[in-house]
């Protein structure tokens, strides 16, 4: 009951914030998103802090390849309010939960968004988020689309979770497509470009249309009926094109085509059978090429494993093929694709596992990342996941999303990560800026700054200092009692900069020795050295827990 | 005569083929830092000597054995500021009693000032004074004319003073070690050489570990399983008069056995140091020392100012002590201390 009084309920004013000197509302950002104009774009944002949960506009702007981040514009959500759920994130083993839903609308975002469960986690599937430059709105997911059997769903709250979102702008009023798992797909109407608030924008019940294999149509359920989810198919992934209507479902046992009008469906084969469960659709803008994503989590009596294949096809859908390299040996799941001229990026995301960065799928299979690129004493883990050494991140961190843009006079390569803001490309992913809230340090080598300067248990903090003039650096950690743990690296170039000199690629340290052991708990000292006998010094303290 | 050259002479040579590096990371958690960087302005001069020596103070921390040589009530106290904003403060204080026994405690603690507490957004937080100390309890017994022999028990604290800049995720700052013991005995050669020996870091359990197993957060899973390494240090001191001076030079080496079992005799699961100082008396009441730690460099002096209590003589020494961290490059020249005999 708490549930179902906190979605009705829950109608939900949240605070506009704009701050002008952080680009982004926190470095952690898990969807990105087109704006409505030329350089706009939206990234969603969930930090630690209460105030960093959020939605970021920025403004971009080219000059040849480089990029300039001309303004941004922050919009934090309510402290009880999240548009990403970390617990799924990071501990889901079936792909369709392992991603961030987030699309625009006209001129405002929409996400899944999750409030507090009984333990106080933001998990709980009960809102959508709506935002544009005038705040942010939290309303009830079931009074938008689920007026049925309520009772189903305050048992299994996920069931409430939307598992993709598109959108149709064909016509003045934008209807909001979303798929939910067993209850299907919903559809609401959004007035464009016009801020309403509370619940009355949305309407009291929206009819929930369940996928019915044996008539290969949709059935409507009404607010009285009860969900017969034997006799119907759940849907995880939706790709919808406005243009010619055309819609692409994923569901539990196949991939269904069909159109807006929702007439009849045909289904799909993939790899010649026809009920795999499809857990991603992505279409390209011209509709030629489809990528879809298949997953199945195989239970075992010790353990429990995703099965997931990757499938492309270039004819607008009459034939799939397997991208089976690199995808199969992976072990990933698909966080989001991007169509740029003759590639698919694809967002991956490890399961279990570290790999995390972009597949580049050509039309004749997937491409690698060039050897010149290769970092050295770095051990790569596939040539195939453009991330660190692409330089497609600046450091170690997971990708989260994927977004192509209107940039400049072109078409810009948006992602999110896991840590380290928002990379951005104007030139085909050849060159990547990155774009994170970054505290400008002293010039001059006079100050070395730990990113965090608390390590607790798990990730790597970024050694930042500032060079004046082109040097080779030395970084070594030492004790509290200065005995030398560690050297990070030795003669290493360091170019002069306005904001940092440092190779966040490398110049991070994670808590271990040069055996590669973690360190005992306490206050480690990192000193940074160039070819001048410069030397500064920075703090930073080791809580254990990586064993 | 000739038994204590050979003492001397396999000292020195050890200290040519001690296996520095990499291993000293290991030697337990911060407490473990906090009991190497010792204790004593006047020992610290002259390289963080004492286990040999009867006026190294405090004895609790020096040589459990050491506080059976009071007769009187000794206090001393000192304090550090080391580059980088690491303050550090020793406090002992060792009485005789009965005809035969000494008792003494000792608290070594040291810190960090200042320390800018910034998150996974570089964002600054706030700052945060970190510190940790160890505390020591030692009783002394005389059981003979030259051999002095004490027990002391031990034990490590913490407080990381951070844990309200991360309130999600349940940090804990405060930590207490259970209480681990050490013996030492002390021997008295003749007047010009004596010994000491100190086994370090014992625990109550089967395999005499010093365990500690430190949890920094509510959940437990942010934990680290340290142990002071068994330790045992030997050292030797000759006291000669040079000049008409007093003179005086110590020696020790230290084993720190890394495996956290009873005993390993692999040697590539021990790590070994040395150490060693000299002190002087250049004016009468005024000394100079030099010392040598595991790499580190240290000078330092001292005065003994006598005063009266009443009718009674009232010693008051002042030490100061300038350590040089060679490894990093750092001059340490602020610490001072006093030590006095209450009458």
């Amino acid at each position: 009951m708490k549930i179902i009084s906190t979605c009705i309920l829950s109608v939900l004013f949240c605070v506009l914030t704009v701050e002008a000197d952080t680009a982004l509302v926190s470095n952690f950002t898990y969807a990105v998103t087109p704006g409505s104009n030329t350089g706009e774009l939206w990234a969603l944002s969930r930090g630690d802090a209460s105030a960093a949960n959020g939605y970021s506009l920025l403004r971009l702007n080219t000059s040849g390849s480089a990029i300039q981040l001309e303004s941004s514009q922050n919009i934090v959500f309510d402290k009880g309010i999240t548009g990403v759920n970390f617990q799924e994130l990071g501990n889901a083993l079936t792909a369709e939960n392992r991603r961030t839903v987030s699309v625009r609308v006209g001129d405002q975002m929409v996400a899944q968004g999750f409030t507090a469960d009984s333990n106080g986690g933001l998990t709980v599937p009960s809102v959508l988020l709506r935002t544009d430059l005038n705040g942010a709105e939290a309303f009830s997911i079931t009074a938008a689309g689920l007026g049925a059997d309520l009772a189903l769903a305050s048992k299994s709250p996920a069931s409430l979770a939307a598992h993709d979102l598109a959108v149709d702008n064909s016509s003045r009023n934008h209807r909001l497509w979303m798929a939910r798992g067993p209850w299907g797909i919903t559809r609401s109407a959004f007035a464009p470009s016009s801020w309403v608030s509370g619940i009355e924008a949305i309407p009291a019940v929206t009819p929930v249309f369940l996928l019915n294999p044996t008539t290969a149509s949709w059935d409507t359920l009404q607010k009285t009926e009860t969900l017969d989810t034997a006799s119907h198919l759940a849907v995880w992934a939706l790709s919808l094109d406005s243009n010619d209507g055309s819609l692409w479902i994923g569901s539990e046992k196949g991939l269904w085509s069909g159109n807006r009008d929702q007439s009849e469906l045909v289904r799909h084969t993939l790899g010649g059978i026809d009920t795999l469960r499809v857990t991603g659709v992505w279409r390209s803008p011209t509709g030629e090429r489809l990528v879809v994503e298949s997953s199945l989590l195989s239970e075992g009596k010790q353990s429990s494993q995703t099965l997931s294949s990757l499938w492309q096809s270039l004819d607008s859908g009459k034939t799939f093929a397997a991208v089976a390299v690199p995808y199969d040996s992976l072990n990933v799941s698909v966080s989001g694709v991007a169509f740029l001229g003759d590639d698919a990026w694809i967002a991956v995301l490890g399961i279990g596992n570290s790999a995390s960065g972009l597949l580049r799928i050509g039309h004749q299979g997937a491409k690698q990342w060039p050897d010149s690129l290769a970092i050295p004493n770095r051990e790569t883990s596939s040539r195939y996941v453009w991330g660190l050494e692409a330089h497609v991140v600046d450091r170690d961190v997971f990708v989260t999303g994927i977004t192509t843009f209107a940039l400049g006079s072109g078409t810009g390569l948006a992602l999110s990560t896991d840590g380290a803001g928002v990379s951005v490309s104007a030139d085909s992913g050849s060159t990547w800026k990155q774009i994170l809230n970054q505290k400008a340090v002293k010039g001059a080598l006079s100050e070395v700054r730990m990113v965090p300067s608390v390590l607790r248990g798990y990730g790597a903090s970024v050694i930042a200092y500032r060079l004046n003039k082109d040097a080779k650096v030395t970084i070594e950690v030492f004790s509290y009692d200065m005995r030398k743990v560690k050297t990070v690296v030795r003669n290493a170039p360091r170019l002069a900069d306005l904001v940092r000199s440092s190779d966040a690629r490398s110049d991070v340290w994670d808590g271990s020795d040069d055996t590669g052991n973690p360190v005992v708990l306490g206050m480690y000292y990192v000193r940074v050295r160039d070819d001048k006998s410069h030397e500064s010094w920075g703090k930073i303290m080791w809580m254990g827990g990586r064993q | 005569m000739k038994a204590k050259l050979w003492i001397l002479t396999g000292l020195c040579c050890s200290v040519g083929v001690m296996a520095w590096g990499d291993k000293q990371a290991t030697l337990g958690g911060q407490e473990g830092f906090v009991e190497r960087m010792g204790g004593g302005v006047r020992e610290q001069g002259l390289g963080n000597v004492g286990v040999a020596d009867l006026q190294a103070q405090p004895g609790a921390y020096w040589n459990p054995a050491l506080v059976a040589s009071s007769r009187q009530t000794d206090v001393v106290m000192g304090g550090e500021q080391r580059a980088l904003g690491r303050p550090g403060l020793t406090f002992g204080i060792q009485k005789g009693f009965g005809s035969r026994m000494g008792v003494g405690v000792a608290l070594l603690g040291r810190g960090v000032t200042d320390f800018m507490v910034v998150n996974d957004e570089d964002v600054d937080l706030g700052y945060a004074n970190p510190y940790w100390y160890m505390l020591y309890i030692s009783l002394g017994w005389r059981a003979t004319r030259q051999d002095l022999i004490g027990l002391s028990f031990a034990r490590a604290g913490e407080n990381l003073g951070i844990s309200s800049y991360f309130p999600s995720e349940n940090l804990k700052d405060d930590g207490q070690s259970p209480t681990s013991y050490n013996f030492g005995w002390h021997h008295i050669w003749n007047t010009k050489w004596s010994s000491g020996v100190v086994v370090r870091n014992l625990g109550f359990n089967s395999d005499l570990s010093a365990r500690w197993v430190r949890s920094s957060n509510a959940t437990g899973n942010l934990s680290s399983e340290t142990f002071r390494p068994k330790t045992l240090e030997v050292g030797t001191m000759y006291h000669s008069r040079l000049f008409g001076r007093d003179l005086s030079m110590q020696i020790e080496v230290l084993d720190y056995q890394l495996a956290d079992t009873l005993l390993v005799f692999d040697p590539d699961w021990h790590y070994w140091t040395a150490r060693m100082g000299a002190e002087y008396e250049l004016i009468p009441s005024g000394h100079v020392r030099a010392g040598y730690n595991s790499g580190d460099l240290s000078l330092g002096m001292g005065y003994v100012f006598n005063l009266l209590w009443g009718a009674k003589p009232w010693p008051l020494s002042v030490d100061w002590a300038l350590v040089y961290e060679n490894s990093a490059g750092l001059w340490n020249p602020l610490s001072v201390g006093v030590r006095t005999r209450i009458p």
